[in-house]
């Protein structure tokens, strides 16, 4: 599939997958690869992290926090100075309580005013980890329950409006080939679809062992035996783990190779893997339905 | 702690144990692997996961749904292993339930829909209810030792400060007033608090104000006895019988994130007992020249991964170090598969208080440093 063609499904991608499988890479790696497919991105992370930021032409950073984006909101409407006081000793505590949820619906909301902006062809989302990716998703959903008229709830019906087009938004999940973060995944991807109703992507699947050569383990010994034994159940613990993927959802995959390298170099190795597997996805693949 | 700890000997000792750290480390593995060293050594131990994922019961290899109520792990050991996860609403509904006044004020929280959606939504009641869950354990007369597995996620030590913020939260004036009509009111609230309330109630809209407001008065008297509560878990944290752990793997994103937590604890005044190494790249031995080619490419391949493991793992060690120099280090090697059964859970625990490290059975005996 043509890499433009691919980014550009919708103009939000949100990428997300359970801590440790290198989402917060695949999603910069994902960013670099749309920078170079000759797009204006706009990578945008919500975990705090301060990671590696590729300046590459084309491509600008964001960091956005649900506590930055609710006393923003305050401000906005009229709790400025109060809130600014009494921060500390618990006003924002009480309106977060009041509407739970309210802060990650901020956030949210100002993904959705850029995505309704023109400063970008793909805005792409590093989100929190999965179990509180899902809650942050779920936000709308869970606060239209609790508040019934006001601007939040105009905001909650906006958001989840979004949320629902595919056109303008898609969940991107990541996971490393081993049988638990696999199953995670694939759970995650139902809740999504069934409880959320947004579309995904294809999957990516981080961190792939390179191929064995073909070795007869039973002409090594020693330690060359433990090696090759070892290496050979990792590969196959892997391969088993992807197959497990496959049947339990029906969605395309995109693999990403183990990389020695750090930083910078980690990222445009991602990008490079990325992009390949990209242009192997047949035109008509992706969705779940 | 004296300077001769050991992972056993912690075991042996504290009350509670905390294990940290980032996502696809290990450490729900860790956790009920040091679960099984105390229970080793006598000790009645209940793991306790805070992450809703069912890991720990995947990891222990469990068949039956783990809530809140412990289930026992059938272990050879002369102690007892437990095994326990957070229900955040079972263990909020058991909480008003014990600080409640009276059966009707009771139902009045456990019915108002505020409560209903706040207590199984907001994350910060999460955190407090995970505090206060350790806290109802570590005072259970069937356990000596609580360990709790948090969350794989930067927030995972929220739960420290949570009891904190909600004793705060409980003493600002504003919800005092909310909390007691009769002795203020929410018409009577002060001068300097109108204008807030207007403008929550613009922003929120009345209904959601309201309802919060009907669940803060249903908690009228019940607040202190939170708070004292609340109290009394932040300083059993803080206390001398507890010990965190931190849990790395040796991937440069796994150690950044495990100096995030190190440098957190420390920050909040809480000394870090044990350092974990888990899922190390084995030792080979590196690349064998005289051997088939293939070989060679795959023994040369595991001595790079090694050697990039023990580049980032060292300086972790050196800047933990620093800051807590009293901490006790072990680790473990990268298993093929996940652990899925109680038979490596056990295997894992050997590896960790072995006091020469067999590799994981799959590299050459070396003593632990």
């Amino acid at each position: 599939m043509d890499p433009r063609h691919f980014f550009t499904k919708s103009r939000l991608l949100i990428v997300a997958g359970k801590g440790g499988v290198g989402k917060s890479a695949v999603s910069m790696g994902l960013a670099v690869a749309a920078a170079r497919s000759g797009l204006r991105v706009l990578h945008v992370e919500l975990d705090g992290k301060t990671g590696v930021k590729p300046q590459v032409e084309g491509l600008s950073h964001l960091s956005l926090s649900p506590g930055s984006a609710l006393t923003e909101y305050l401000s906005s409407h009229g709790l400025g100075l109060i809130s600014r006081r009494l921060e500390k000793s618990g006003v924002i505590d009480l309106v977060a309580s009041t509407a739970p949820g309210i802060d990650d619906l901020l956030v949210l909301g100002k993904l959705k005013s850029l995505e309704r902006g023109d400063s970008a062809d793909v805005i792409i989302v590093d989100a929190p980890a999965s179990g509180q990716a899902i809650d942050l998703l779920r936000s709308p959903t869970q606060l239209k329950r609790a508040v019934t008229a006001g601007p939040i709830r105009q905001q909650a019906d906006e958001v989840l409006a979004m949320l629902a087009d595919g056109s303008r938004c898609r969940v991107m999940l990541v996971t490393t080939p081993a049988y638990t973060p696999v199953s995670e995944l694939a759970e995650s991807a139902y809740t999504l679809e069934d409880d959320i109703g947004v579309s995904l992507t294809p999957v990516v699947l981080n961190g792939i062992a390179p191929p064995m050569d073909n070795i007869d383990i039973a002409s090594v010994s020693g330690r060359a035996h433990s090696a090759v034994s070892y290496a050979t159940q990792v590969r196959a613990a892997q391969l088993d783990a992807m197959a497990q993927l496959s049947s339990q959802l029906p969605l395309a995959q995109l693999h990403v190779g183990f990389h020695l390298s750090a930083g910078e170099a980690l990222i445009e190795d991602i990008a490079v893997d990325l992009l390949d597997a990209i242009g192997e996805i047949a035109e008509k693949s992706g969705g779940m339905s | 702690m004296s300077d001769n700890a050991t992972i056993s000997s912690i075991c042996s000792t504290a009350n509670i144990v905390v294990t940290c750290g980032t996502g696809g480390v290990g450490k729900t593995s860790v956790a009920a692997a040091l679960g099984l060293v105390a229970a080793r050594n006598g000790r009645r131990v209940v793991v306790v996961t805070i992450d809703p994922a069912r890991r720990l019961a995947d990891a222990i290899g469990i068949d039956t749904t783990v809530g809140n109520t412990p289930v026992r792990v059938p272990v050879e050991a002369s102690g007892q292993l437990w095994v326990s996860m957070l229900d955040v609403q079972a263990t909020f509904d058991a909480l008003v339930r014990e600080t409640s006044p009276s059966k009707e004020r009771t139902e009045a929280v456990l019915n108002n829909s505020f409560y209903k959606s706040m207590s199984r939504s907001l994350s910060g009641t999460r955190d407090y209810m995970a505090a206060e869950r350790l806290y109802e354990l570590h005072n259970d007369p069937r356990f000596d030792m609580v360990i709790v597995d948090t969350p794989p996620s930067r927030s995972a030590l929220d739960f420290l400060e949570s009891p904190e913020r909600l004793a705060r939260f409980l003493q600002h004036p504003l919800v005092k007033l909310l909390i007691a009509p009769s002795r203020g009111g929410f018409k009577l609230a002060s001068a300097a608090m109108q204008p807030v309330l207007k403008a929550i109630s613009t922003v929120v809209g009345s209904d959601a104000l309201q309802g919060a407001v009907t669940f803060l008065q249903a908690f009228d008297g019940m607040e202190e006895e939170f708070g004292r509560r609340a109290l009394a878990v932040a300083d059993l944290l803080r206390g001398p019988h507890t010990a965190f752990a931190v849990v790395c793997s040796p991937s440069p994103d796994a150690v950044s994130e495990a100096d995030y937590f190190v440098k957190e604890l420390f920050r909040l005044g809480v000394p870090m007992r044990m350092a974990v190494v888990n899922r190390m790249v084995p030792d080979f031995g590196g690349p064998d020249e005289g051997a088939i080619p293939g070989v060679t490419r795959l023994l040369q391949r595991l001595h790079d991964e090694r050697e990039r493991a023990l580049t980032s793992v060292g300086p972790w060690k050196e800047r933990t170090t620093n800051l807590f120099p009293q901490a006790v280090w072990t680790g473990a090697n990268e298993r093929p598969t996940d652990i899925h059964d109680i038979q490596g859970i056990g295997a894992l625990a050997d590896e960790l208080t072995a006091e020469v490290w067999d590799g994981g059975g799959w590299a050459d005996t070396q003593p632990r440093q």
